[in-house]
């Protein structure tokens, strides 16, 4: 039976638009070539969020430390450093081990915590007013009594002043150190610092104490 | 000739496809590369949030111990203002005192040693007449320069509840 003209048009057509098996292994070469580098780029991706877990756990590790720390009272933490290579654990006062400074194991890494204490030194300046020799100091700041603002308006009753506190502040900065990858050998680090004044039997100290 | 003519056009449409598609996926290429450029990782997001915190609160532990080892000249600068406006004084005790305008890196890490500015904005105090109260509000702000070059700022504000009295230094808590 002869075809049509259309028949063969479509037969032609469908024998062009065929795939052979030549051009199937050369698609599947070209797509497994370009999916090397995607697969490169997944792998790469979840070594990244790996670090990024040690990463954040290591912050959180640090601040909630420091966080502890600063609230021990200020004479309980002495100057010097704590934790590292060693260990330290302070307790409450009840003797309940409360923050460990030293090696953890979080999630199989291993986080190497030390508490540094130091003297913070510095200066205070300010403008004292000067109370001696003015009537009734002891109302200054009562309701009843002499009012004592007239005085402040007076220059002369002011005089500047600079004051260390190196005996009343410290800092204490805590330092995290982890492996970010198995990969590497390297070790990063993480540091936060705050300071921390003494305001503990603050009813025995005046200014004359103050060192100037 | 018939049959060439059907094959060449399909070919063309094709072409016209792909080039869309091609298009279409330059764009959304495009796309991404610019929102991951623009976009910080939430690490360092968190680094930030957490260092700028320590400061501005090492700044706030300062300016409250100031105020414990020099009360009286304090309410005396603060009265001053109060009654004859002259805040010279208080402003001198608080924002303009050096001490409480700072550069530090003490709080660093492997992939951020950026400094970190910081400084007290506001000293004030909060009475309440009515109801006997007082407290002592300082505010501190720290500041810094992120690695896209960005300014990245932190506000932390401590209220400290006082009691005044007489010829005595003041019991104080922190309310906040």
């Amino acid at each position: 039976m002869k075809k049509s003209y259309l028949e063969q048009c479509l037969q032609k057509e469908m024998r062009v638009r065929a795939f052979s098996l030549l051009e199937i292994m050369v698609g599947l070469f070209i797509m497994a070539f370009t999916f090397i580098p995607l697969i490169n780029l997944l792998m790469g991706t979840l070594e990244f969020t790996k670090r990024d877990d040690r990463t954040i756990t290591a912050i959180n590790l640090c601040y909630s430390k420091l966080k502890r720390a600063v609230e021990f009272p200020f004479l309980e933490i002495a100057v010097g450093t704590y934790g590292g290579t060693g260990q330290k654990t302070f307790s409450t006062k009840d003797g309940t081990p409360d923050l460990f400074f030293g090696v953890e194991n979080i999630k199989g890494t291993l986080y190497r915590t030390t508490l540094n204490v130091t003297q913070a030194t510095g200066t205070f300046t300010l403008d004292t007013f000067n109370f001696t020799g003015l009537e009734d100091v002891s109302s200054s700041f009562s309701d009843s009594g002499t009012d004592m603002t007239k005085y402040f308006a007076v220059p002369a009753n002011w005089s500047s002043k600079t004051v260390s506190y190196d005996n009343f502040c410290k800092r204490y900065s805590v330092t995290v150190e982890w492996q970010p990858s198995e990969k590497q050998n390297a070790i990063n680090h993480y540091t936060l610092s705050m300071l921390k004044g003494n305001f503990m039997g603050f009813t025995q100290v005046n200014n004359s104490s103050v060192q100037e | 000739m018939k049959g060439f003519s059907l094959n060449n056009k399909r070919r063309a449409s094709a072409v016209a496809v792909a080039i869309v598609f091609a298009a279409i996926l330059l764009q959304l290429a495009l796309a991404y590369v610019y929102i991951t450029s623009q976009t910080k990782p939430q690490t360092v997001q968190i680094d930030e949030s957490i260092r700028l915190e320590c400061e501005a609160r090492s700044l706030t532990e300062l300016a409250l111990l100031k105020f414990f080892l020099f009360t009286s000249d304090y309410y005396a600068a603060w009265e001053t203002g109060v009654h004859h406006g002259d805040w010279t004084h208080s402003n001198k005790f608080s924002v303009d005192a050096p001490e409480f305008k700072i550069v530090s890196s003490a709080s660093n890490s492997s992939f951020n040693t950026t400094p970190v500015n910081a400084w007290i904005a506001t000293m004030t105090l909060l009475t309440d007449s009515r109801y006997n109260e007082e407290a002592l509000q300082i505010v501190a702000t720290a500041k810094y320069t992120d690695q896209m070059n960005r300014p990245v700022s932190k506000q932390i504000t401590g209220i400290y509840s006082l009691s005044r009295e007489v010829n005595s230094l003041p019991d104080v808590e922190m309310a906040q």
